[in-house]
């Protein structure tokens, strides 16, 4: 038996012909092994249904539920995965896990899949970050196609994020894990872990799923689009109620601003359409949702979450008046108001004059306010905040007690270690380092990747398709890069796609084949060649040693370009730092790390080099550092770049009044700075 | 006699304190950030910039380490740019005192304008410390005199308000000052310490 899970079955157990190997994860519902098929010779990912909550492992290999008041739920959850099974097997599509069998055994049931090598979608993110527009569409796009098929049959999935996306070795992604078995236990106290804090869109928080539909998996996708922008989750949506209902200003940072500059609008604007807060205010279906994401339809022009003051007014103004009743939460009543006096008591004297009678009488008529104003005196608010903060309350202590298990935790390439983060700026702050002589920026950022870096095989026993560990990951898990779709994938905004003034030709292009890139990544940094004329140089910009690093870049080389442009960016040349700043942010040739990618960033940045500003821009609205990415937006659109101004905008609400007086001075100081380099 | 009628004009209050829609409240906060917003930024204009004859880096640097030694965590910055962005639970930077004096100047003035909207109920509304984090954005950016400090000091929540009222947007005005006041005389040391000019308006 495996230590690290005591509930799974020991190697080399026999489930009729098929022969368990090892785990390969486990969730709250569930245990998936690795086994071969003796008959077929040939492996497959099994998923046992073993809810631990209320059901355990016999000594002799069978499951029981916990108590015999367990049982009937434990019996309802095991009808549901037997459905979902059957109802998976039906479909036969390259993007949705495949179900080659089901059956009963050991008093609970079997789902038989394909095994298939890759990595999760959390894993490749965990160790990239962010994807690239080209690549993020290679993996949203087929999963919408399967979805598609699915909401046909009148199934939902109920359960997608990053975890439950799987890119096979061939760069195919695959979606798994269907929640049904999740949604039997929805009758349990234990909702958390019935949906996905970040990923489930608020109607999933209520156990009744009369208003689920196509627009709750489109949210998860939309979010787990959002969190490869981002870098991050969105804020859960039980957080996001707070603010819709007014009793804080938590809003979801639109991902056109949080991917402004990096991401093509209209892409953008989609994943808002479908992280709008209100099931009505998202699209209705995979059909209307990809022909916004692929910009063949514009997203409604006021769609919930294209900017948090729409969004609080939209729900405001709607969601809240056609949300299904939320989960009871018991109030307090007047069953005895605390003024009444009994009948049978005879009046006293002051009570016998009608002033006083008619005070009383006023008294017992608002007794029930009365009551209703204690409490909210005493913090207990009887409207739907109170009822969410009841929910949400009790979905903490579900989720902590989820949480308390050992579990994989997704690395933000965002934010700054833990240490970092915790300790005195002094650690977090590099110095800045001596820029001795300046050198005019030719062509400061890296273009596209043209030839992209060849897909590493899976080995064999890494990953498989269900190898989905939420709470115990399996040991190993496959480090496979998602294949770019068409390459792509350095930092660059459509805004960059102007006539660019460079006198060194792009180093590669996209193939001619590649599909289309939403968001060019081929032009560098025009707005500023554009505002900021070519000065002669007194010393030439090394452009051999740049473009080479830049070359390898592309290619793939990365370690061979970080080292050749890391005394450039030492020197100061703003194209090398533009560089760095992207091999850190993405683990290319140097270490993740968003310090460090931040400090190149910014030294590039303050040379005028507006990529950077608008990759600082987006990295300050992931950390919702509103004023931050207010300034450096504002820099890169006084430098010209549409696509940061219109970022800026819808950041400017956010800030406070004074906040722009200080902000313009700063945007003032920055663009003084890149202009005068 | 007496003790009854002004228990039925309590119970009276309280009941009508439970009829308070949403919205009122909601009304009623925001009466209060924009009085707070005119006096903040009047603060702030009057106090929040100075000039310190010194190097940008070094300047920014002991901004950098001021703010850590009045507990407070640097969450951003840029270096190159002369951004902080710095917070901590309320009420530091301010001590128990310094909140608490400032409630009592400033807590009057919050009660009428509240009481236009909830009536009596504004006699419970206090300046809660809990649940709010106050954040100090600090600009350092050069000038031709030498490096120009602007503090900004604002709230933000962090755990629902008991009360139930939407958020506030700015401290009290007089915590306000007190704050900025405080963020100069522990720059002025660190300033001083490194052999530094003090800031200057």
């Amino acid at each position: 038996m495996d230590p690290a899970y005591p509930d799974a079955l020991p190697a080399q157990t026999r489930l009729h012909w098929y022969v368990i190997e090892r785990v390969l994860g486990q969730g709250g519902f569930g245990i998936t092994y690795l086994a071969r098929d003796s008959n077929l010779d040939q492996h497959v990912a099994i998923k046992e249904y073993l809810p631990v909550e209320f059901a355990t492992r016999t000594a002799n290999s069978t499951i029981r539920s916990r108590t015999d008041a367990l049982r009937e739920r434990f019996r309802w959850g095991l009808e549901r995965f037997l459905q979902e099974a059957r109802t998976l097997a039906r479909f036969e599509h390259a993007n949705i896990v495949r179900v080659l069998s089901v059956f009963e055994f050991n008093n609970t049931a079997y789902m038989v899949m394909r095994f298939e090598e890759g990595a999760s979608l959390a894993a490749v993110l965990d160790r990239r970050g962010t994807l690239p527009e080209g690549e993020l569409a290679g993996v949203v796009l087929p999963i919408l196609d399967g979805l598609e098929q699915i909401h046909a049959a009148g199934f939902i999935h109920r359960d997608i994020k990053p975890d439950n996306i799987y890119i096979r070795g061939n760069g195919q992604p695959v979606l798994l894990d269907f929640g049904s078995a999740r949604q039997a236990a929805g009758s349990s106290d234990t909702l958390t872990i019935l949906v996905a804090p970040g990923y489930a869109p608020f109607e999933q928080y209520y156990s009744d799923s009369g208003n689920q539909g196509p627009w709750t998996d489109i949210y998860a996708l939309a979010a787990t689009c959002y969190r490869a922008i981002a870098g991050r989750a969105p804020l859960d949506a039980v957080a996001r109620s707070k603010g819709v209902l007014g009793s804080t200003q938590e809003s979801l940072t639109p991902a056109s601003i949080v991917g402004a500059g990096r991401y093509s609008a209209p892409f953008l604007a989609a994943i808002d359409h479908g992280l709008a807060f209100a099931e009505k205010d998202r699209p209705q279906s995979i059909t209307e949702w990809r022909r916004e994401l692929v910009g063949e339809q514009p997203p409604p022009p006021a769609h919930a979450a294209a900017h948090p003051s729409a969004a609080m007014r939209t729900v405001l103004g709607d969601a809240t008046a056609s949300r299904p009743a939320p989960v009871p939460v018991p109030r307090p009543t007047a069953t005895r108001p605390p003024t009444a006096e009994p009948a049978a008591q005879p009046p006293r004297g002051w009570l016998r004059r009608p002033s006083m009678v008619a005070a009383i009488a006023l008294v017992g008529g608002i007794a029930v306010a009365l009551v209703v104003g204690v409490y909210w005196l005493a913090g207990w608010r009887k409207d739907a905040t109170a009822e969410i903060s009841a929910l949400r309350q009790e979905l903490r202590k579900d989720r902590d007690r989820a949480v308390a298990k050992p579990e994989e935790k997704p690395v933000r390439p965002a934010d700054p270690p833990a240490a970092a983060k915790d300790s005195p700026a002094v650690d977090v702050v590099p110095k800045p380092a001596p820029q001795e002589v300046p050198v005019p920026e030719v062509r400061p950022r890296p273009a596209t990747v043209a030839a992209a870096p060849p897909t590493k095989p899976a080995t064999k026993d890494k990953g498989a398709v269900t190898a989905r560990a939420q709470e115990r990951p399996a040991p190993t898990v496959a480090r496979n890069e998602v294949p770019s779709a068409g390459a792509a994938s350095s930092p660059a905004s459509p805004v960059d796609a102007k006539p660019v003034v460079s006198s060194v030709p792009p180093p590669s292009l996209p193939p001619a084949s590649a599909p289309p890139q939403p968001a060019s990544r081929a032009e560098p940094e025009p707005a500023q060649v554009a505002a900021t004329p070519p000065k002669p140089s007194p010393k030439p910009p090394e452009p051999d040693l740049l473009a080479e690093a830049r070359r390898d870049y592309d290619a793939g080389r990365h370690e061979e370009a970080v080292r050749k442009a890391r005394p450039l960016a030492e020197r100061g040349n703003p194209g090398a730092q533009h560089l760095l700043g992207d091999a850190h942010a993405r683990g290319r040739g140097a270490e993740r790390s968003v310090e460090e990618a931040a400090k190149w960033f910014e030294r590039a940045a303050l040379q005028g080099n507006v990529d950077a500003m608008q990759w600082l821009g987006g990295h300050f609205a992931a950390q919702d550092n509103r004023y931050m990415a207010f300034v450096w937006y504002g820099c890169a659109a006084k430098l010209g770049a549409a696509q940061a101004q219109r970022a800026r905008d819808q950041l400017a609400g956010s800030l406070q009044p004074y906040d722009h007086v200080t902000a313009e001075r700063a945007i003032a100081a920055c663009v003084a700075k890149g202009k005068a380099r | 006699m007496c003790m009854h009628r002004a228990g039925i004009a309590l119970v009276a209050v309280l009941a009508l304190a439970g009829c308070v829609t949403q919205e009122t409240r909601r009304d009623a906060v925001e009466e209060i950030n924009r009085a707070f917003r005119a006096e903040y930024e009047a603060v702030l204009g009057k106090r929040g910039t100075r000039v310190v004859a010194a190097p940008h880096a070094e300047v920014f640097d002991a901004t950098r380490a001021m703010l850590v030694r009045l507990g407070l965590t640097v969450r951003q910055q840029s270096p190159g740019l002369g951004l902080l962005t710095a917070d901590a639970l309320a009420p530091r930077p301010l001590s128990r005192e310094e909140w608490e004096r400032a409630s009592v100047a400033d807590l009057p003035k919050a009660r009428e304008l509240l009481a236009r909207h909830v009536g009596a109920l504004a006699n419970l509304f206090t300046f809660e410390p809990e649940g709010l984090s106050i954040v100090i954005n600090a600009n350092v950016l050069e000038t031709p005199g030498g490096t120009e400090v602007a503090f900004a000091m604002r709230m933000r929540e962090v755990d629902a308000p008991k009360s139930g009222m939407p958020r506030r947007e700015y401290p009290p005005p007089t915590a306000v000052a007190i704050g900025i006041d405080k963020l100069w005389d522990e720059l002025d040391r660190e300033l001083r310490s490194r052999g530094m000019a003090s800031p200057r308006r």
